[in-house]
């Protein structure tokens, strides 16, 4: 369930930046075509939320509150201890996720490199095959085991990046550096849900109440 | 979890403010072996708190 979740999430975020370079190249295309699809996708995206909103649970409002808390203990509040891990293991994972995804085109176009589609299709399908499959894997190896082969993938993905000469390099390293980031995101997240101490929240609101009284 | 889901969008936005200042530094190759670094920052990360990841 968490790797399908996280596979909807940030199959987008991996498949359009190709069909954004398709749209580009085509002769109907250029960058305009591209943003007017991608205000076309947000607008779509307001009208399911709306018309999907009567199925999200009711949550009970109270605008006092949220008046008299100061806005910086808000964000103080949300740090919590028990996902601390997880969250630092996300950011790692993360973080270098601009390098290979919008930065790739740069790069590409720097050692003169064509077809950079090929790329996204490529890593793209790989993270979407690989999201549901390595997170099985993960449930099975165990979360230290699949964090480490996530990071050793994603550490040996940079490095042939870092001396890729031709697409077919650059498209390894994609698949390798999919393949760690699909294991650990579904992890990540799994080891999120796991500590996350589901008192933790309720105790929260009952101080913030108190605090009201 | 808000702050795990804060983590995803903040890696994000720091990931990329680094990697354009890398590469206007440093050029794409010394970006991408600076990044190979991150990911052993991770491992590493991985390996210290193995008790609490099973």
């Amino acid at each position: 369930m968490v790797s399908k979740i996280s596979q909807r999430t940030t199959s987008g975020t991996i498949l359009l930046p190709a069909v954004a370079l398709w749209l580009i190249a085509q002769p109907f295309g250029g960058f305009n075509v591209v943003f007017a699809v991608a205000i076309a996708l947000a607008s779509i995206g307001a009208c399911m939320s709306v018309l999907l909103s009567r199925y999200a649970p009711k949550t009970n409002r109270n605008p006092q509150a949220v008046d008299a808390a100061p806005w910086w203990r808000e964000i103080l509040n949300i740090l919590d201890r028990e996902i601390i891990l997880a969250s630092v293991l996300s950011f790692f994972s993360h973080v270098t996720f601009p390098a290979v995804a919008s930065f790739l085109l740069l790069y590409a176009r720097d050692i003169g490199v064509d077809n950079i589609g090929w790329f996204y299709a490529v890593s793209g399908t790989t993270s979407i095959l690989a999201r549901p499959i390595l997170g099985k894997v993960s449930d099975n190896i165990g979360r230290r085991r699949a964090l480490v082969a996530c990071f050793i993938l994603q550490a040996l993905a940079l490095v042939m990046l870092a001396y890729a000469a031709n697409l077919i390099a650059l498209m390894i390293s994609g698949v390798l550096y999919m393949m760690g980031l699909a294991m650990s995101s579904s992890t990540t997240l799994a080891i999120a849900m796991e500590q996350a101490n589901p008192n933790a929240a309720a105790a929260q609101w009952q101080r913030s109440l108190s605090r009201y009284r | 979890m808000a702050t795990f889901s804060i983590a995803l969008p903040l890696s994000n936005g720091v990931g990329a403010l680094l990697c354009g200042s890398l590469v206007q530094w440093a050029r794409f190759f010394w970006m991408y072996a600076i990044y190979a670094n991150i990911a052993v920052g991770g491992l590493l990360i991985t390996i210290v708190n193995r008790a609490r990841l099973k």
